[in-house]
């Protein structure tokens, strides 16, 4: 008798054979899917702050402009976050004793800044402005969401470098008029028409055939 | 015709099967084998140290700056790929061409392709500075949007290399099934009889398993050369494709594919006289073998002296005064020694080749076939190192020095390579039986 | 288990004959088992099924297109981008990834082949029952004729060269 094997073995070895191809192509499928979810690129994610600021609040019922507090988003690369003063120029009047304001007067006594935990980061190695996307056309909300909606900031899009190149590759869709781009809230109204698109393409005088150069974001 | 002189071993096939696959199945293998294996083990410590180290400190603990950015991650790429390229070559060819003599060097030689290539393979990645991120090189459905840049050679290198090394093991593989069996029937010992069945995937050696075989075999050899040549070529495209004076050169590809036989077949020689030695099989590697090898070398010795002339006459035909320097550097910079010393390996000491003598005695043919390692390696660092350190801005004029840790790695990657054919040695047949069998069977007076 | 024969020989002369001989004889279903390859047993014995390379044209050729075809998709229509002035399909640099995946494709789609048609990985196979049979990857070439097909044994012994006849299974 010199059988080596039982035979079970053959069966065994027709499912192990391919198994060498296919479970680490599984394997790195699942890898690669993974990267695509919320929980690999953080779309939908709400980051605790130490104040539950509600943009919701200061922005779609009271009426506040972005632009009041993130001052130098027209003009520089960072929109900025704002001084304790910002606050303080309303909640030295309007709720001052109120306890979840207690670490805006804290800093506001002590004269250090309020710590804010950043929602939307971008690797290190993206180069960002924020003034050349709003006037340009690049509404707040197009990568930030309905933030007049938002009681709690989250991150509203994936930020993947893929997610970039789809506006980058074709910005007329993604375009507003000028006087749209501040608004907390995204216009209900249908989606802009080819001939609305090209208007706003000629209006802001984008080329868009740069736009997907490497170094207009690796610099 | 002398014992010496014949290429198939005068011994009745049972006699061949059990003169290569007995060593294998002994349970003890002898303390030169051992010691080869400890020293092998200590260089292979030495590579993952390295590696380690790189990993941590970043490419800036190599030699390598503004200007030579590959130094010595390409020179010893280009030297491993040069060597890997061989073995399949060496192989799929002299199949084709019916050489009797192929059978005794075949499988160890394609083994060399598959070790030197993997070898290879881990310079480019680990120059990249993130490996871990080697895989941007695969196109695969990424968040990044992005697929390869197809028109660079970094993503060409990465086709060809891994489609070699997956081509060399099914080819490798392939024609060791059939040993794989013979081992299996041989072996006493229950996890030898394991081992080997399950790598035997059950060969009975059927008619029909070798029509079937063949069919396959004989494909796979005649899509091997064009693979290696392409393969070589690629990595001469690597230089041709870039615009610094020196390798903006046409002649780059088929001078790469001919360097790379020509290195491939000197490690091949030194590799047979330690694997004859080491088993004491004189009888399946005889003189005549060397012999072959030698007027091979030597045929390529003949063509990079070509080659280099050529690139002489280029640099001065060109008119080009960037082409000359680097000539001029190659030959009378800083580096001559380098230069002098490839001229000396690869175009001088083998023409002693011309002479039978050198040809079979073994001691010279493997001394001169170092040479020729140790000529081709220099020749890397001469076309890697050179022609960007003198490129058209003269303002970017550097040098090159490599590091300890440059050293390390190369050293490493040599015990590695040891480290992995000592093993080979040890648990695959060096040789290949069946075909060996096969053409002593077909010389036999009938 | 089926009833087997297995006419060993020691040389390959007489195994052709033989079978030659048995085939005109009517005996079917035979098999040889040889240590190395004999070209002229794959003429003798019944012709096996179309050739592996039909197979591996096949896939390389589809790997070969599809490649190429997603490199021009990419490169013309996917990411457009300019890199020295180069024309966006830039075929002859496509034909790097395209012929070395097309070499791949046909060297994996053939090994699959090539396996199947063997019909491995069958480790457990009724050829092993018997020790005898581990000569066949040595020195020894063996016939294997189905039972109920054999010829008589005294036609078999008359068959010239045989060594020994090994009879397997009940």
């Amino acid at each position: 008798m010199s059988q080596i094997f039982g035979p079970g073995a053959t069966t065994a070895a027709r499912l192990a054979l391919p198994s060498l191809v296919i479970v680490p192509a599984v394997i790195l499928a699942t890898l690669i899917f993974l990267r695509w979810t919320d929980y690999a690129t953080g779309e939908g994610r709400i980051v605790d702050q130490n104040v539950p600021f509600s943009h919701r609040h200061h922005t779609a019922e009271i009426g506040i402009d972005c632009r009041y507090c993130h001052s130098s988003v027209t003009q520089s690369a960072s929109a900025g976050l704002p001084p304790t003063e910002t606050c303080m120029t309303c909640h030295s009047r309007l709720w001052s004793q109120e306890e979840m304001l207690q670490p805006v007067r804290a800093s506001w006594e002590s004269g250090e800044r309020l710590r804010w935990n950043r929602v939307h980061d971008l690797a290190d190695h993206v180069y960002f402005n924020h003034s050349t996307h709003v006037t340009n056309g690049v509404a707040c909300t197009s990568c930030h969401g309905a933030v007049g909606e938002m009681r709690l900031i989250g991150q509203q899009e994936p930020l993947t470098m893929g997610w970039c190149l789809d506006c980058h590759r074709d910005p007329g869709p993604n375009l507003s008029p000028p006087e749209q781009v501040f608004s907390p809230i995204p216009p209900r109204e249908a989606k802009v028409d080819a001939a609305a698109i090209h208007v706003l393409l000629e209006d802001y005088d984008i080329d868009s055939s740069t736009l997907t150069d490497c170094t207009t974001c690796h610099r | 015709m002398s014992a010496t002189d014949a290429v198939l071993p005068d011994r009745a096939p049972g006699r061949l099967t059990a003169d290569v696959a007995d060593p294998l199945l002994r349970p003890r293998f002898g303390r030169i084998w051992w010691a080869c294996l400890i020293l092998c083990l200590g260089l292979s410590i030495l590579m993952v140290v390295s590696l380690v180290v790189l990993v941590a400190g970043g490419v800036g603990i190599w030699g390598i700056n503004t200007s030579n950015v590959w130094g010595f991650a390409l020179v010893n790429y280009v030297w491993w790929i040069g060597i890997g390229n061989a073995g399949t070559l060496i192989s799929a060819m002299l199949l084709l061409t019916r050489q009797r003599w192929r059978t005794s060097i075949n499988r160890f030689a394609e083994a060399m392709t598959l070790f030197a290539a993997c070898i290879a393979g881990l310079f480019p990645i680990f120059h990249l500075g993130r490996p871990w991120l080697f895989y941007w090189l695969v196109p695969y459905p990424n968040t990044l949007g992005l697929v390869p840049q197809w028109r660079s050679p970094l993503v060409w290198d990465f086709f060809a290399i891994a489609s070699y090394i997956l081509f060399s093991l099914m080819f490798w593989y392939t024609g060791a099934i059939p040993d794989f069996a013979t081992l299996r029937d041989r072996a006493k010992g229950r996890i030898a009889q394991v081992a080997y069945g399950i790598l035997a995937l059950g060969w009975r050696g059927s008619a029909r398993h070798w029509q079937t075989w063949q069919s396959y075999y004989g494909a796979m050899a005649a899509m091997g050369v064009p693979l290696v040549i392409s393969v070589h070529s690629v990595v001469g495209m690597d230089y041709a494709a870039g615009i610094a004076p020196g390798w903006n050169e046409s002649i780059f590809p088929p001078y790469f594919v001919v360097g790379a036989m020509f290195s491939g077949f000197a490690m091949v020689v030194v590799l047979a006289a330690i694997f004859r030695r080491a088993l004491n099989a004189a009888h399946l590697i005889t003189d005549r073998h060397f012999d072959v090898m030698g007027k091979i070398l030597l045929t390529g010795s003949l063509i990079m002296t070509v080659s280099y002339a050529t690139e002489w006459f280029y640099g001065w035909y060109s008119g080009e005064h960037a082409e000359q320097h680097v000539v001029a550097t190659q030959l009378w910079g800083d580096f001559w020694p380098l230069y002098w010393g490839m001229l000396a390996g690869n175009c001088i000491i083998p023409q002693l080749y011309w002479w039978p003598f050198f040809r079979r005695h073994l001691p010279s043919t493997i001394l001169i076939a170092i040479a020729i390692n140790i000529g081709m390696w220099l020749e890397r660092v001469v076309i890697t190192v050179v022609p960007p350190a003198r490129g058209y801005l003269p303002s970017q004029w550097s040098s090159y020095w490599p590091t300890l840790w440059d050293w390390a790695l190369f050293a490493g990657t040599l015990g590695f390579f040891g480290l992995l054919f000592t093993l080979f040695l040890r648990v695959i047949p060096a040789v290949s039986i069946h075909e060996m069998k096969e053409q002593v069977a077909e010389e036999a007076p009938t | 288990m089926t009833h087997q024969l297995h006419l060993v020989f020691t040389e390959t002369a007489p195994l052709v004959a033989a079978v030659k001989a048995l085939r005109a004889e009517g005996v079917t279903g035979m098999d040889a088992h040889t240590p190395w390859r004999i070209a002229e047993l794959e003429t003798a014995l019944e012709p096996g099924g179309p050739s592996v390379r039909r197979v591996m044209l096949i896939s390389g050729l589809v790997c070969a297109a599809s490649i190429f075809a997603f490199q021009a998709w990419s490169a013309v229509w996917l990411y457009p981008l300019n890199a020295g002035g180069r024309p966006l399909f830039s075929w002859p640099a496509f034909g790097f990834a395209t012929f070395e995946t097309g070499i791949l494709g046909a060297a994996a789609g053939g090994f699959v082949a090539m396996i199947r048609r063997c019909g491995l990985p069958r480790l457990h196979h009724p050829f092993f029952i018997t020790a005898e049979t581990e000569l066949a990857t040595d020195d020894r070439f063996f016939l294997t004729i189905p039972g109920d097909t054999a010829p008589d044994r005294m036609r078999l012994s008359r068959l010239e060269g045989l060594h020994e006849i090994v009879e397997v299974g009940a």
